[in-house]
């Protein structure tokens, strides 16, 4: 089932007076269920591309459909309520409010979605045992490592289980082992729970893990793999 | 707790220092706003007071018109009559009957101008600080006929001495010249010039004699048990002496028979809102600053937040919060400390004799001024407080709502 169909999508940016292709006419659609690596050099355009799926940047041209439904053409407020309840993020890092616990970061979208005290509770810590943080609830990020931090802004994306789930380079600051690591539990969510994964890397072990490879470069598609391995 | 409240609570003790420097100086505004306020109060309270209890009193009675000229054939012809109404009126305290006038003294080749005051003596030494005031001597008593009192100023200009006699003169009510020898009994000293000065106490069957007034007098003065009564007392007063047809009468408050001291009481009230807009101005401009370095330093969260979903109005808000919070730190703290001070300068008091040149006529009794913190002027300084501290948090918070989720990811 096809959730995202982005059409045709560019984007320029103006760098001191200097239009900057970051995107030319990338066209991409993404199906319930995807593992998908969106894999190229930095500058390639990867994190652009991402945040214009995810509603946090408007294209210059083109459209990127969400079940049907034209994100190009949204309000503000109505993509923000699009990304609270159908998008889950994972940034580089510094993805968590300092000031909650893991378990506060994690509830904290459940709290802005307005899910009862006792469910948000239960579901947290649900989510934090199955990424491998029991015992950790209450530690605050920078009582976390990195790769504990990134595990708690997974377990934080998946919780709501969202729609599609938005990584950018999501191992580029974490040693290759907790990386592994890290993609072996967003595979595993994604098998497990049928989570629909999009994320970016430069990294060929990463770009190894996905089921569908999307290559960027330049702000161009320069070949889709077929990974296929399950 | 709400998320953002928590989260607001959370972040306040991020930069505990910041946070407390922040705390301490909105504190100290308040502490400033309730002492100034509490002063202010009392320093036009024991301005009026002293003044009032002087000499003064909330209120006199006179013939319509003796205020303005003195005048000796402006008497009061039935003082009974009228004492049988002041009697009744509401939160009366006190009151005294005077014979008032002016004279001439002179002792050897010394003379001078002065007020004449017939009282009763223990009448004016209940509803007047009189009696306390004398420095040398003694105060009149009901059978101290043929002496006087006399302020210190007075005394040192003719250079007269208790025990000393004096000769005064004035216009008598039968068109003949009343005079009398009078030997000095007291002085006193109100630090009111013109009653130091010039002034000199007799006993009341002395003015009569003086004067030829037989029973009449020039002045009823009432003292009520506080100043904010004196309306509603003096509403009694011209509806009860109209009621009796005794319409000639005037019924003066003492905003009419010291204006200059209404004066001087709304020029402090001026300076006190003066001074308010100063302190809140500099608390404002003092923890500003800082809270908008503690939110810029905070943007790549907020882009984090929002870029999760979190709406403007919620960034906002919790933003508010956090100013709200940090003002109730300091508000429990300033509004506690600010109570102790004043309510130490409540009990000391505190000593103008500094000033007191400043405040001519302020003294009387005392140069001391008590600060009087009212609950009005309390709850004035929580609320003002409070009010600037989520004021200065409002820019920041718009700024900090409106941010773009990528610019602030981007921030780092
Ligand atoms: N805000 C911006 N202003 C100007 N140029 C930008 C901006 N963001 C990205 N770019 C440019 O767009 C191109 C693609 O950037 P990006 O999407 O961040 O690539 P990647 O994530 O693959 O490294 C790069 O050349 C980058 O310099
Ligand atoms: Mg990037």
């Amino acid at each position: 089932m096809e959730i995202i169909n982005a059409v045709n999508l560019v984007k320029i940016y103006e760098d001191k007076g200097v239009p900057v292709m970051a995107l030319s006419d990338v066209s991409l659609t993404i199906n319930k269920g995807d593992f998908i690596s969106i894999a190229g050099p930095s500058g390639s355009g990867k994190t652009t591309l991402l945040n214009i799926i995810g509603g946090l940047d408007a294209p210059t041209k083109g459209r990127v459909y969400l079940e049907g439904e034209d994100l190009t053409r949204m309000s503000p407020s109505q993509l923000a309520r699009l990304r609270l309840n159908k998008y889950g993020f994972i940034f580089q890092s510094y993805n968590l409010i300092p000031v909650l616990t893991a378990l506060e970061n994690v509830e904290y979208v459940m709290h802005l979605q307005g899910v009862p005290s006792q469910e948000r509770h239960r579901r947290a810590t649900e989510i934090l045992d199955e990424v491998g943080l029991r015992g950790m609830y209450n530690r605050r990020p920078d009582h976390l490592s990195g790769g504990e931090q990134q595990r708690v802004a997974v377990a934080r994306a998946v919780v709501a289980i969202p729609m599609l789930v938005l990584a950018d380079e999501p191992t580029a600051n974490l040693d290759s082992a907790t990386g592994e690591r890290l993609m072996d539990l967003m595979a595993r969510l994604n098998q497990k729970r049928g989570i629909t994964f999009l994320f970016s890397t430069h990294d060929p072990m990463v770009m190894d893990r996905a089921r569908r490879l999307i290559r960027l470069k330049d702000g161009r598609i320069v070949g889709e793999g077929n990974a296929d391995r399950g | 707790m709400g998320v953002f409240l928590r989260l607001a609570w959370r972040n306040l003790w991020r930069h505990r220092r910041r946070t407390i420097i922040s705390a301490s100086a909105i504190a100290f505004g308040l502490i400033c706003i309730i002492f100034f306020h509490a002063f202010i109060t009392g320093f036009n309270e024991s301005y009026i007071e002293n003044a009032v209890r002087v000499y003064m009193g909330h209120i006199q009675i006179h013939h319509q018109g003796f205020q303005e000229s003195m005048n000796i054939d402006d008497y009061i012809a039935d003082p009974q009559a009228v004492l049988r109404i002041v009697s009744q009126t509401p939160h009366l305290q006190a009151y005294t009957t005077r014979i008032k006038g002016y004279g001439l003294t002179a002792i050897g080749d010394n003379s001078s101008g002065v007020l004449i005051l017939g009282v009763v003596p223990e009448e004016e030494a209940q509803a007047t600080f009189i009696e306390e005031c004398m420095v040398e001597g003694k105060y009149l008593s009901a059978d101290s006929i043929g002496t006087i009192i006399i302020g210190k100023g007075l005394a040192d200009n003719l250079q007269v001495k208790v025990g000393d006699s004096l000769i005064i003169i004035t216009n008598a009510l039968d068109r003949t010249t009343g005079r009398g020898r009078y030997t000095v009994r007291g002085i006193f000293r109100t630090n009111y010039s013109e009653l130091d000065g010039g002034a000199v106490f007799m006993n009341i069957a002395d003015a009569q004699g003086l004067f030829a007034y037989d029973d009449k007098v020039s002045e009823i003065a009432l003292l009520v048990d506080d100043s904010q009564n004196v309306p509603q007392a003096k509403r009694f007063l011209i509806e009860q002496l109209g009621q009796e047809r005794l319409t000639q009468l005037e019924v003066l408050d003492w905003t009419e028979i010291a204006p200059q001291m209404q004066q001087m009481v709304e020029f402090m009230e001026i300076f006190l809102e003066i001074l308010l807009v100063i302190i809140i101005l500099a608390t404002f401009f003092g923890i500003f600053n800082t809270m908008l370095m503690s939110i810029l330093g905070r943007m790549r969260e907020f882009g984090i937040m929002k870029a999760m979903g979190t709406r403007p109005s919620q960034i906002f808000r919790l933003i508010i919060y956090e100013s709200s919070l940090l003002g109730l730190i300091a508000l429990a703290v300033g509004a506690g400390l600010g109570y102790l001070v004043t309510v130490l300068a409540n009990i000391n008091g505190l000593d103008l004799a500094f000033f007191a040149e400043g405040f001519e006529a302020f003294g009387a009794i005392t140069t001391i001024v008590y600060a009087k913190l009212t609950l009005n002027g309390f709850i004035f300084a929580l609320v003002v407080v409070i009010t600037t501290t989520v004021l200065v948090a409002i820019y920041p918070a718009i700024k900090a709502a409106r941010i773009k989720p990528l610019e602030a990811i981007r921030y780092i």
